[in-house]
């Protein structure tokens, strides 16, 4: 048998992750977006923009909000998209990453195009044929259809990604996290990390892929709802 | 929430464990030792909650100090409320003073009286009839109108027998919204798309978008305009 060692470590520091992203102050971002004050603190109240994208940090001028530029921008223009249709509460339900109450049927995952016929037969041949699916389900399938989908995984890691989200992400259940799929020597392996953290491997160690859960909740609930 | 819940009810002097309930009435001084879960809250006299507080509707005539986090639809305050907490609320209407260690989020904020806000005040409309010298880290919201409460008459009194000092404002790092009116505030930047600052302001900068007025008594070290691009 191998015997493989898996070394890393975790920093559980924020300023660490923001340092590496760019950030952009809230006055350039009003003019870039074209928002108002009112409709920045509007949003945040209806939990639109997490808590934790406001990052203080003090200037000349005294203390000044700064956010992670990529993904404010992205949300912005979600909002923005999607504020004609629902209302602002039901927006700030799709945003957050709870997951929520849903159930679909095995053949309309397929016809709304979200997970592939080959990973639904996995997962039948894994876990049986349930007529119907909650979200949780569809979540695992669609984070199985990701990485079948991009080649990185086969079908015998895939059974170990499934017991394992089975297991762990319960315990991960509304919070911000990150799926990593990573390999060493051949040896394949997967965990939950919880945001905003920072893990780091050693050398020799591969992070296969990283998976944003939360981002993939926010896109499944915008196709599914 | 389920109709067929227990009420709890406080007369005299007691304690209860929390719990889920339908309606909470204290009257007397009563204390509570957990979190609070129910459709109404009613205080007369004085109250203390170690815990979170969670209610469709309160209502304080007299004192209450919550440990934890206070959220709830309506809240009404005569008297006096200490949050340890956040308070997230739809309408708050306070006679009297409050105070919050964490944040507060409302959609209408009015008050009459003193308030301190250790963190962020963010309401969507927000207005202020100050009594008291109160404070907030940073104000954000639509519409913000800071009055200070008293007459005219009776101010210029004020102003005889204590011409220094007697310091009733607001005092608060950063003010940011979409129209917003001020009196007797110190902070150090205002932003906003209309700004109108009453007597009493000091403030050192101001960047506005639309409209900028000022009142001769209004102390304002730099303003300037932010062009809309």
């Amino acid at each position: 048998m191998f015997n493989v060692t898996v070394l890393c470590f975790v920093t559980i520091k924020r300023c660490m992750i923001h340092m590496e992203q760019e950030l952009i102050s809230k006055k350039e971002l009003l003019e870039l977006t074209k928002i108002s004050y009112g409709q920045l603190y509007r949003w945040k109240r209806k939990n639109l923009i997490p808590e934790e994208w406001f990052i203080r940090k003090s200037t000349y001028t005294g203390q000044e909000t700064f956010f992670p530029k990529e993904r404010i921008l992205d949300r912005i223009e979600k909002i923005k998209n999607m504020k004609g249709d629902v209302s602002l509460d039901e927006l700030a339900n799709m945003l957050s990453p709870n997951l929520t109450e849903l159930v679909r049927k095995r053949e309309d995952l397929i016809k709304l195009n979200i997970i592939s016929k080959s990973t639904l037969e996995f997962y039948t041949e894994e876990r049986g044929k349930d007529k119907e699916l909650n979200f949780e389900k569809i979540l695992y399938l669609s984070i199985l259809d990701n990485l079948f989908d991009s080649g990185k995984i086969n079908f015998d890691e895939g059974k170990l990604i499934l017991t394992f989200l089975d297991e762990y992400y319960p315990k991960f259940k509304g919070k911000n996290c990150e799926l990593l799929f990573l390999r060493k020597l051949g040896i394949s392996s997967c965990c939950l990390v919880s945001k905003p953290n920072e893990i780091n491997f050693e050398n020799s160690m591969k992070v296969v892929e990283k998976l944003n859960i939360s981002d993939l909740i926010e896109e499944l609930k915008i196709k599914l709802v | 929430m389920e109709k067929n819940m227990m009420n709890l009810e406080i007369k005299g002097s007691g304690s209860s464990e929390g719990g889920k309930y339908n309606t909470v009435v204290i009257k007397g001084n009563g204390k509570i030792d957990g979190n609070l879960d129910c459709n109404y809250l009613e205080v007369q006299g004085h109250c203390e909650v170690n815990g979170n507080v969670k209610s469709e509707s309160v209502k304080v005539n007299g004192n209450n100090s919550i440990k934890g986090d206070l959220e709830a639809d309506e809240i009404e305050i005569h008297g006096e409320v200490n949050v340890d907490g956040n308070l997230s609320v739809e309408k708050i209407h306070t006679h009297g003073m409050i105070s919050v260690n964490g944040n507060c989020n409302a959609e209408s904020f009015t008050m009459e009286g003193a308030f301190k806000i250790r963190g962020l005040l963010n309401a969507g409309e927000l207005e202020l009839k100050l009594h008291g010298p109160s404070e907030a880290r940073e104000i954000g919201g639509e519409k913000i109108m800071v009055k200070r409460n008293g007459r005219v008459k009776f101010t210029r009194i004020r102003k005889l027998i204590m011409p220094f000092g007697f310091d009733t404002g607001l005092t608060t790092d950063i003010i940011e919204g979409d129209e917003i009116y001020l009196e007797y505030t110190n902070a150090k930047v205002v932003r906003g798309n209309d700004i109108e600052l009453g007597s009493g302001c000091n403030i050192k900068l101001i960047e506005y978008q639309n409209e900028f007025k000022q009142h001769e008594e209004a102390e304002v070290v730099t303003y300037k305009k932010i062009r809309k691009t």
